[in-house]
């Protein structure tokens, strides 16, 4: 029976981790670019990643590209079974509640 | 949690995936795909009306294909980034070399046969892409082949029309599929 995660569960932090789940596992995101495809400011997103870097959901490299400091974010295995499991426990709500 | 929470974060899932996919084919392949298929389009409606006058059509045309996709890598790399990029460009260079070699080997391909030659290699290219890591790619490169095939039994005459409408309007028309996140 999968579980609801909690702390995916907070709704920007379940839009970014949807969002990195599109990639595929050798994929990562460009900081920057996530946070303008979710309407985000700096520090909220860096929060957001904090806490699901502490619980190992994603990583994050800091590196450069064209001579910029960027911050590339990937999803973890362990957050991709997080969040896999996470939507089960959605869709199993659904079918089992009238 | 009761249902209509479960059903409204399901929602917010399925919006973000939605959005982020349109997002990264913007970054690149669905304008790839177009980029090539503008340079297709254009090349077989010269190669089938123009004749000898195309004269240097295809360089020109190969040229703004590889300028186009490398301006589309150097912006896309800035969003997402893939050890996929690499072995692509190699990828597509083994190829090149390889259809290279075939056209030596088996000797000279001459008129329309060359147009379907280059079709089916590229095609190739595509299927290969697509088992490798994009399903949609796979489909793209067998309804082109396919679609060349039919043309080149059944219309040899105006083979190169039919290639730059199935090879040229296909590329272009995934591309913009891609790009309205449709696949």
């Amino acid at each position: 029976m999968a579980n609801l995660d909690n702390l995916i569960h907070q709704p920007v932090r379940l839009r970014i981790v949807s969002s990195l789940s599109t990639l595929s596992e050798d994929e990562s995101m460009e900081f920057t670019f996530l946070r303008d495809l979710h309407e985000l400011t700096d520090g909220n997103l860096g929060a957001h990643l904090r806490k699901l870097e502490e619980a190992g959901y994603v990583s994050l490299e800091k590196t450069f590209v064209d001579r910029k400091p960027r911050t590339f974010i990937a999803l973890t295995r362990k957050g991709r079974k997080a969040f896999g499991e996470h939507v089960k426990a959605l869709e199993q709500i659904l079918k089992d509640k009238p | 949690m009761d249902r209509n929470e479960a059903h409204e974060s399901l929602e917010v899932v399925r919006q973000a995936t939605e959005l982020t996919r349109q997002a990264v084919a913007r970054a690149g392949t669905g304008y790839m795909l177009i980029i090539w298929g503008i340079v297709w389009l254009v090349g077989f409606l010269g190669s089938q009306f123009l004749g000898d006058a195309q004269g240097y059509l295809w360089l020109v045309l190969d040229v703004f294909g590889i300028v186009g996709t490398a301006v589309v890598i150097l912006k896309s790399r800035r969003q997402v980034r893939s050890t996929h990029g690499k072995k692509i460009g190699i990828f597509w260079l083994i190829l090149f070399v390889y259809g290279v070699l075939i056209v030596w080997i088996a000797g000279p391909i001459q008129g329309d046969n060359y147009l379907l030659f280059i079709t089916i290699l590229v095609s190739f290219g595509y299927v290969i892409m697509g088992l490798w890591f994009s399903p949609p790619l796979l489909y793209i490169g067998l309804s082109i082949t396919a679609l060349a095939l039919v043309g080149w039994q059944l219309i040899p005459t105006y083979l190169g029309a039919w290639l730059a409408l199935v090879g040229g309007g296909g590329l272009i028309a995934s591309g913009i599929f891609i790009l309205r996140g449709r696949v």
